[in-house]
């Protein structure tokens, strides 16, 4: 038997005007029309969960563009992020009108069954551990349910977890590589549509089986990037440190993404910058206390507001770098928010920023809430939800004053002046560190 | 100001700072594609060579 399990990696800007703007997400390594490409975790985890005698093939959805010929398999997985999942939608429906059965996951089929159900033979929800093997056993026998609900939680515990194959990427074209230690964030954001949507509680996988997982996947590439597939890394400061401390000897190069209350832990700066971390992306979301009102349910990133200045050059003065996240739209922001978030970043010296428009994603307290308010401009918009386009009604601002405001701040942060600032900003903490 | 040993002084920091075996490496290697810096590693060691070669590069240079 042949599984192929087909990633569609990546979210790309729609407008060339926006690419040509250098809109970069996260910023340091693919500058331009691809916003990030990673291989799809998610896939190699569950090839980790298919039966050694079944032949896994893993692809990129680019693989398969042609529209003369489908590479035969016996079962096709397919996993998407909500941009793409139209794309994804009509990948299905060409194999099941070839005959081969489909299994749609990941987010955005997790959070809307019924509508993938429409173009799947079967669906799997939430983590694909204590689903997949269920599914291949019943696909075996020829009796495969039209849907598989995985775990939500004790995902890295055995006998659930799965030791992903990053034996799948060899040979292949990525210069980063992901590795996730937990699934889950406390902060529980309104507009979060990350692994918090399809966990039940925070989950911290233990440092071993993450080293173990590093290891497997340095083999796979000479001086591989990491990227951590988590929503906040160092929520616990303690498996932190202990994280850090155990792979210092690996000499990784690596970014993730965490939250401003790292630089209240020396200790965990000092270990973050010998263990290679050379970004973490933090989502400050607005650069003043009364824009980032009611964001989380303990208003903690408004009562961190004060905090941002101080601790990013805390950070950064570390030789870490700081990529510092806005968003746009948000319903206490007013027009003037567009240059105060230009004023933050030059004040700030974050060496890279991510501007995005707010996107209310299928599934989140967003979604629900503003489709409640009669805000959204229609139901449906999956293939808008880029990060940069506006589908909804701002509450402070016209939807004009709000594109153009976007606009009008990439072109004032996102130039060669600016950004040669902000390199300068850095060089200048890294030598006032050797000095 | 003249830097006679700058070669050696240069390798001596790609392999202490960044941890990166220089010892075949030619002196017009990518640093990048052979050594595998990425852009912020190439921001730090220029930082390290203004300090200890008392120099500046220009902010238009870097980006």
């Amino acid at each position: 038997m042949r599984i192929g399990l087909i990633a569609m990696s990546g979210v790309r800007v729609r407008t060339r005007e926006l690419a040509e703007l250098g809109v970069t997400l996260p910023g340091f390594v693919n500058r331009g029309k691809v916003i990030a490409s990673l291989p799809s975790l998610g896939l190699l985890t569950v090839a980790a969960l298919t039966p050694p005698d079944i032949e896994v093939a893993y692809r990129e959805m680019e693989e398969i563009k042609s529209e003369d010929s489908l590479e035969r398999f016996d079962l096709v997985g397919i996993s998407s992020f909500t941009a793409q999942i139209d794309e994804a939608y009509r990948l299905a429906d060409r194999y099941r009108a070839a005959g081969v059965p489909v299994v749609l996951g990941g987010l955005h089929v997790s959070l809307l069954p019924d509508e993938a159900g429409q173009h799947a033979d079967s669906v799997v929800l939430h983590g694909a551990e204590g689903a997949w093997p269920r599914l291949i056993e019943d696909f075996r026998r020829g009796q495969l349910k039209p849907r598989y609900e995985g775990l939500r939680a004790g995902v890295f515990q055995p006998p659930n977890y799965a030791f992903p194959r990053f034996d799948l990427l060899r040979g292949r074209p990525y210069n980063r590589l992901t590795v996730q230690t937990s699934r889950g964030c406390p902060l529980n954001c309104e507009f979060c549509a990350a692994s918090i949507r399809i966990t039940s509680s925070f989950q911290q996988k233990p440092v071993d089986k993450v080293v173990a997982e590093l290891k497997s996947a340095m083999a796979v590439m000479e001086h591989p990037f990491f990227e951590l597939a988590d929503d906040n890394t160092f929520i616990n400061k303690k498996w932190g440190k202990e994280f850090l401390r155990a792979i210092i000897p690996l000499r990784l190069s690596w970014f993730t993404e965490t939250d401003i209350s790292v630089a209240d832990d020396d200790e965990l700066l000092g270990l973050l910058a010998e263990s290679g971390c050379r970004q973490i992306l933090i989502g400050l979301e607005s650069p003043s206390e009364d824009g980032l009102a009611h964001l989380d349910p303990h208003d903690w990133k408004r009562r961190r507001c004060g905090d941002y200045l101080k601790a990013i050059e805390k950070i950064q003065a570390r030789g870490v770098t700081v990529n510092g996240c806005f968003i746009l739209g948000l319903d206490n922001q007013m027009p003037e928010v567009f240059p105060q978030v230009r004023d933050f970043v030059r004040e700030s010296g974050v060496l890279e920023t991510q501007i995005t428009v707010l996107t209310p994603f299928p599934g989140t307290p967003l979604y629900r809430r503003l489709s409640e308010e009669g805000r959204l401009f229609k139901p449906r918009y999956w293939d808008r939800c880029t990060l940069f386009d506006v589908n909804f009604r701002p509450k402070l601002m016209t939807v004009d004053e709000l594109e153009s405001g976007m606009r009008w701040l990439f072109g004032e942060i996102y130039n060669e002046r600016e950004y040669a600032r902000r390199q300068r900003h850095y060089m200048e903490l890294v030598k006032a560190r050797l000095e | 100001m003249k830097h006679p040993n700058l070669e050696s002084e240069l390798r001596g920091l790609l392999a202490e700072r960044f941890r990166r075996d220089v010892t075949r490496v030619e002196l017009d290697a990518d640093l990048e594609r052979e050594l595998g810096l990425d852009s912020l590693a190439k921001l730090q060691l220029l930082a390290v060579l203004e300090t200890r070669l008392g120099i500046c590069f220009q902010d238009e240079r870097l980006a």
